[in-house]
């Protein structure tokens, strides 16, 4: 059975001069769903709201079955859930392995023991169990960014929810990134993961594309390529029919729209779809 | 010649389990260190599991970091570990935030010897020392890992309570000690304490509403204001710190705290953005 484990009904959320989130509706089952939208369309809230730290306005909220309003239940999804912030702080005096001792301590982990286990265990997945006693001062901002990742893979959490986590990293880094959050251990478990295409394309099972604080496409990876099917052409030069259009390594325009008829059609990429979807939505609210 | 002896595995099974007694025991231990084949047998015989628990358990004891100053101090002092970590966490704990709270009351204690105005200066002085160090012990902003720790399942408001007994229990600590340095003013050198307790206890029970930078700003400003224009109005010298208004400071902290603790679900969650 794959119940969903995010379950949003109609979730709003305002805060003094504007509205993240405008009614949004989505499920997410088992697996990796991926979240993209450009900056401003409310992705952020929305995660804070699935990562139980912030209230929605209206609407509705299961994570796991459980209802994060009630005092109850919330605790219920914290104990089951790893989240990552866009910004994770630290404690800059802490050695990596402190840090991330630290919140196994606010995760109810009091015996010793196990949790030093559990820490060592965790810094291994993310690669970092040769700097487990450096300061987290010392350490490199890609490096600080996997015991960030760490410390939200602590008691092997069922809902994982991250914010951005390969913001700023090298490919290699990112490449890095993929692999604890994407093994086969985690079948059955659940993460929302926000971020750039490329990542997307590699691990994601489910896609939603978020814009001015509404789903604007819900579906699978191929489903936000498909926007773009027949919407893709190279040419020597800009096309006036192209809505978006720059110039390729070949040295041929990319242009993307409305494709003049004998057009040289091409395979679209979930990149380009995106940027058809973003720029759809924005035109459509200027109208 | 006859084939030579080996361990059978009902044997080796007891051997692995500890239940031989001792004497075959150690006949057995001397044949293994010989035998080749039998080592490999008894192989089968051990549980990974208790294997790998007891190798876990050697490297804890081996490979357990060295904590901090702060934190070691406090487990010499009897708290659980964890809790020492919890405590060792807290912004206002730092070596710096604690050196600059001696500055400032060091300056206080200076002016006291002064004269009656400098006296004014220290009591004055020493309550916004613990309640500076709460106000950036927990919080957005203050605490770095913030939002990691509300989306945790520890209860955000044992974590405050935690990190407020042990600033405040640092604070009156130091302030006592500076305390002792006045010059001769009979239990006046203590009038800060219950003013100390309940500007704290009501930044604490106002920031369940409004946003905690705001409101502990908002009470030492009042605070301060209080103080000032007390000693400008025709009223006897320090009136804010005699015995009336020392009621009024137990008063305060006590409904405070008892608002604060019947408000302790508000920290459970991010306000604003």
């Amino acid at each position: 059975m794959n119940e969903p484990t995010i379950q949003l009904s109609g979730v709003r959320k305002s805060f003094l001069l504007t509205r993240a989130l405008d009614g949004v509706t989505l499920d997410a089952r088992a697996g990796i769903t991926g979240l993209l939208g450009p900056n401003g369309a409310g992705k952020t809230t929305l995660l804070r709201i699935v990562a139980t730290i912030l209230a929605p306005d209206a609407g509705e909220v299961k994570l796991l079955g459980f209802d994060p309003a009630h005092t109850r239940e919330r605790l219920a999804i914290r104990r089951r859930l790893g989240y990552m912030p866009q910004e994770p702080g630290f404690h800059r005096n802490f050695t990596a392995f402190e840090f991330v001792d630290y919140v196994a301590i606010l995760k109810e982990m009091t015996e010793r023991r196990p949790r030093h286990g559990e820490v060592r265990r965790v810094l291994q997945l993310v690669g970092m169990e040769g700097h487990a006693n450096k300061k987290i001062r010392a350490l490199s901002g890609g490096m600080r960014r996997r015991v960030a990742l760490a410390q939200a893979l602590l008691g092997d959490p069922e809902l994982l929810v991250l914010d951005e986590p390969t913001a700023g990293l090298d490919p290699e880094q990112r490449l890095r990134f993929r692999g604890p959050v994407s093994s086969p251990a985690r079948n059955g478990r659940s993460l929302l993961w926000p971020n750039q295409t490329e990542d997307v394309a590699a691990l994601c099972s489910h896609l939603v594309v978020m814009h001015h604080g509404v789903v604007v496409l819900d579906g699978a990876p191929a489903d936000l390529a498909a926007v773009a099917t027949d919407k893709v052409w190279l040419a020597a030069s800009r096309e006036p029919g192209a809505r978006l259009s720059w110039r390729t390594g070949e040295g041929l325009f990319r242009n993307i729209g409305d494709a003049p008829p004998g057009a040289d059609l091409v395979e679209p990429t979930i990149e380009d779809g995106y940027l058809l979807l973003i720029g759809d939505a924005a035109l459509a609210e200027a109208a | 010649m006859s084939e030579p002896w080996h361990a059978d595995r009902e044997l080796l099974d007891a051997y692995a389990r500890d239940a031989i007694e001792e004497a075959r025991a150690y006949s057995l231990e001397a044949h293994l260190i010989a035998c080749d084949r039998c080592r490999r047998d008894l192989a089968g015989s051990v549980d990974r599991d208790a294997l790998d628990r007891l190798w876990g358990s050697i490297t804890v004891a081996i490979d357990a970091p060295r904590s901090g100053f702060v934190e070691r101090a406090l487990v010499r002092l009897g708290l659980p570990d964890h809790v020492a970590r919890l405590v060792a966490a807290t912004p206002s704990l730092r070596l710096s935030w604690l050196g600059a709270i001696v500055v400032a009351l060091g300056f206080a204690v200076v002016a006291a010897h002064a004269g009656e105005r400098g006296l004014l200066a220290f009591l004055v002085v020493s309550p916004l020392v613990p309640l500076a160090g709460v106000a950036a012990a927990y919080g957005p902003g203050l605490d770095p890992t913030y939002e990691i720790g509300l989306a945790a399942p520890m209860r955000s408001f044992r974590l405050l309570l935690i990190r407020t007994v042990a600033v405040v229990g640092t604070s009156v600590v130091l302030a006592g000690i500076a305390s002792l340095a006045l010059p001769d003013v009979g239990w006046m050198a203590v009038a800060w304490l219950l003013p100390a307790l309940g500007l704290t206890a009501l930044s604490l029970a106002l920031s369940t509403v409004w946003s905690p930078g705001w409101t502990f700003g908002g009470v030492a400003f009042a605070w301060i204001a209080a103080s000032v224009v007390g000693e400008a109005l025709p009223q006897p010298h320090l009136t804010l710190f005699r015995e009336g208004a020392q009621g009024a400071f137990l008063l305060l902290a006590v409904v405070a705290t008892a608002v604060l603790v019947t408000r302790r679900e508000s920290f459970d969650m991010r306000r604003g953005t």
